[in-house]
């Protein structure tokens, strides 16, 4: 029986992680669609923060308590299904201490004389959205670090005129003609191209690098 | 923490667009605010007054780049959090310009 409960806490915590972990990315997820900006999200990789450790410590003890509460009162109320269950039943029993406690609390706002006493919607907010802006600030940073590194490798291996015809036929004439604009009132033109191409459209400045490499 | 009032459009406007964008460049900001290229210019001074107005609340930050039109503005956790105290605030939903954002 022991291990049985066992392996529910463990499931629980398996869950909190993964729980914490989709969260967090939907957070991050970019809410705006616009041609110029890219459509590039968040990777799973720039998640995994200090803060989304503290938010997943601070969810464990919660949904552990749970899924001890599922383990010990469920059976109660629909014995013959848990028994049909079996060993299946410690799934269940984290499955219904993690998604549905959290559904339910994080759903709940309990306000008495017009104070939120219980405002656990506005509560998990403020632990989650520290390990939201933690991803978003690894994943710009990720995105500068990248962009600077294409740039930085592509300008010695192409010219000005070759950039131009490459980006000419990855984003048209019209486009091309205007970043060619703006490009002449910055002090370096071609780090300007390649700045806006690194940042754009990354795979494509990847593969002309990976073309210049190999040939 | 102190509390800051935000009474300019363009500044919400800019917020607005980093907020969900999450990261974004400033030519982004630009191309996204005003697509017509000619105006982009005479707004450029404005959008990076916002964006320092805003840096300088910790309401965004920036990561430079050599070249600043391809700095990358991002979101912080305050921001956030005050975005969505103003649009729990019901704020964003009249039509005139949002007064006042109180963050902290």
């Amino acid at each position: 029986m022991l291990s049985g409960t066992a392996v529910s806490v463990f499931l629980a915590i398996l869950f909190t992680l993964l729980c914490a972990l989709v969260e967090v990315l939907t957070g991050a997820r970019r809410e705006i669609e616009k041609k110029s900006i890219p459509r590039t999200q968040p990777k799973i990789r720039s998640c995994v923060t200090t803060k989304y450790w503290l938010y997943v410590g601070g969810l464990i003890p919660f949904n552990v308590a749970s899924t001890l509460l599922a383990w010990y009162q469920l059976p109660r109320w629909f014995p013959e299904f848990f028994d049909w269950l079996g060993r299946g039943s410690n799934f269940m029993f984290a499955f219904v201490g993690v998604f549905l406690f959290q559904v339910l609390v994080t759903n709940t706002d309990i306000w008495i004389f017009s104070k939120g006493v219980m405002a656990f919607q506005k509560w998990t907010s403020l632990v989650r959205t520290p390990a939201i802006g933690a991803a978003i600030e690894k994943e710009s940073e990720r995105d500068r670090r990248r962009q600077q590194l294409i740039a930085d490798a592509l300008y010695d291996v192409i010219s000005e005129t070759d950039l131009n015809t490459r980006i000419r036929e990855i984003v048209g004439g019209e486009e091309a003609d205007r970043l060619d604009a703006n490009a002449q009132e910055a002090d370096d033109s071609k780090l300007y191209k390649l700045l806006w191409l690194a940042r754009r459209d990354p795979t494509a400045a990847e593969s002309i690098l990976n073309a210049k490499e190999s040939s | 923490m102190d509390h800051s009032v935000i009474d300019s459009t363009v500044i919400l406007k800019t917020f607005e667009i980093v907020v969900q964008a999450r990261s974004v460049t400033l030519i982004e900001i630009l191309e996204a605010l005003n697509p017509q290229e000619d105006a982009r210019v005479e707004i450029k001074s404005e959008i990076h007054e916002a964006l320092d107005w805003l840096v300088e609340r910790g309401l965004v930050k920036v990561r430079e780049a050599p070249i600043e039109d391809f700095s990358i503005y991002y979101v912080t956790s305050d921001g956030l959090l005050a975005w969505s105290s103003l649009k729990g605030a019901g704020v964003l939903d009249k039509d005139e310009p949002a007064s006042r954002l109180i963050t902290g």
